[in-house]
């Protein structure tokens, strides 16, 4: 009954996130420096096929270049951009932590009672 | 959406499942009712269980369209989950009381 | 903006981008209310920022036109240059001065540019206050049953 399949993939996508978050910050910290292009993690469609595999774990998460136009001094990172971005990412990892502690707490109730 | 759960009303079918040896047929019958509703609920539990895990996944890919189906949903599973275990707990103690009864 | 669970962040998002985009315009227009070419030359032509509603709006969304959708919001769907000829000025001390002490310069008023820019500062700020709203309304909802 216990189904493992969902609590892995909680777990993946936590990871996810995190990556996400953290390319964020670093955009955001690199706003005026010269030449310095963007960073996008992807890795939900990762998840989606390792689910149908039947291995969330397996979930390739990847860190690649902005594709956004460059401004003069060669910097493409759009502030408002990756803030919004950044609040997303907050915002799903609150959800996904909801359905974890969710998910523990009917464990827990059906085995400590 | 909202995720099905079978009521069970546990004051209703406790004592009518636990009434003494001298009512015969009628405590059978009342034992077997309370049985296979429990039974009924075990699947409706897993059911709720089966259908917030999809809902949970979905938002793991990003997939979700409404955070309020996961939030209700893994909330009265939750509850669901308390419901049918506080009856089992129940009916054990019950069921223990009448083993002491009898000796 | 791809499908997300918290998809009333779009619209917000997308009016910020718009209206940064038609601050940077009106920035780029007001450094330039003054720059002088030669006679022969075009002069500075003033910028202007086309938005449009994404994927139709409200009213394709009820029903009354194609496929739409609500919460798409805004996007930039060009940018357009103003008027080259400008207006001549008489400067003969200026290098670029012709024959006849005339350059050129663009034909922008100031204080239309000012207006704009403050008007496009509060759209990005109403936009801002949306999506925050939005985000708090999210965060209640990851609230729900705990």
């Amino acid at each position: 009954m216990i189904s493992d399949l969902t609590l892995r993939t909680l777990q993946a996508s936590l990871n996810g996130l995190d990556a996400r978050r953290r390319a964020a910050e670093d955009n955001i910290a690199n706003v005026e420096t010269p030449g310095f292009i963007a960073s996008t993690v992807s890795f939900e469609d990762s998840l989606r096929e390792a689910i149908r595999r039947g291995e969330p774990t397996a979930t390739h998460v990847e860190v690649q270049a902005s594709t956004k136009p460059t401004r003069l001094n060669g910097n493409n990172v759009n502030v408002a951009d990756e803030m919004v971005g950044l609040t997303e990412t907050a915002l799903r990892q609150q959800l996904i932590v909801q359905a974890l502690n969710g998910r523990y707490a009917a464990l827990r109730t059906a085995i400590g009672a | 959406m909202t995720v099905p759960i079978s009521p069970i009303d546990p004051l209703a079918t406790g004592p009518a499942a636990l009434a003494p040896a001298g009512t015969g047929n009628r405590t059978e019958g009342a034992g077997t009712a309370f049985a296979s509703s429990f039974a009924s609920a075990l699947d409706d539990l897993d059911a709720a269980h089966k259908a917030t895990d999809e809902l949970a996944r979905a938002a793991a890919t990003g997939d979700l369209r409404s955070v309020e189906d996961l939030m209700i949903a893994s909330t009265e599973t939750q509850l669901a989950t308390q419901l049918t275990v506080a009856v089992r707990n129940r009916a054990l103690e019950s069921f223990n009381e009448i083993m002491r009864m009898q000796l | 903006m791809r499908i997300t669970p918290f998809s009333s962040l779009g619209a917000p998002a997308s009016g910020m981008r718009v209206y940064q985009t038609w601050i940077d315009a009106l920035a780029d227009n007001v450094a330039n209310i003054s720059t002088i070419n030669p006679a022969g030359e075009p002069a500075f032509q003033e910028r202007y920022v086309h938005a449009r509603a994404a994927g139709g709006g409200l009213r394709e969304a009820i029903g009354l036109g194609g496929r739409g959708s609500i919460g798409s919001g805004a996007y930039v769907a060009g940018a357009e240059f103003g008027d080259p000829e400008g207006r001549m000025v008489y400067q003969p001390d200026h290098p670029y001065a012709d024959e006849n002490g005339m350059v050129r310069m663009p034909d922008m008023d100031l204080s239309t540019q000012m207006t704009n820019l403050i008007i496009a500062q509060r759209a990005y700020q109403a936009n801002v206050t949306v999506f925050e709203r939005a985000r708090d309304s999210y965060l209640r909802a990851l609230e729900i049953g705990r």
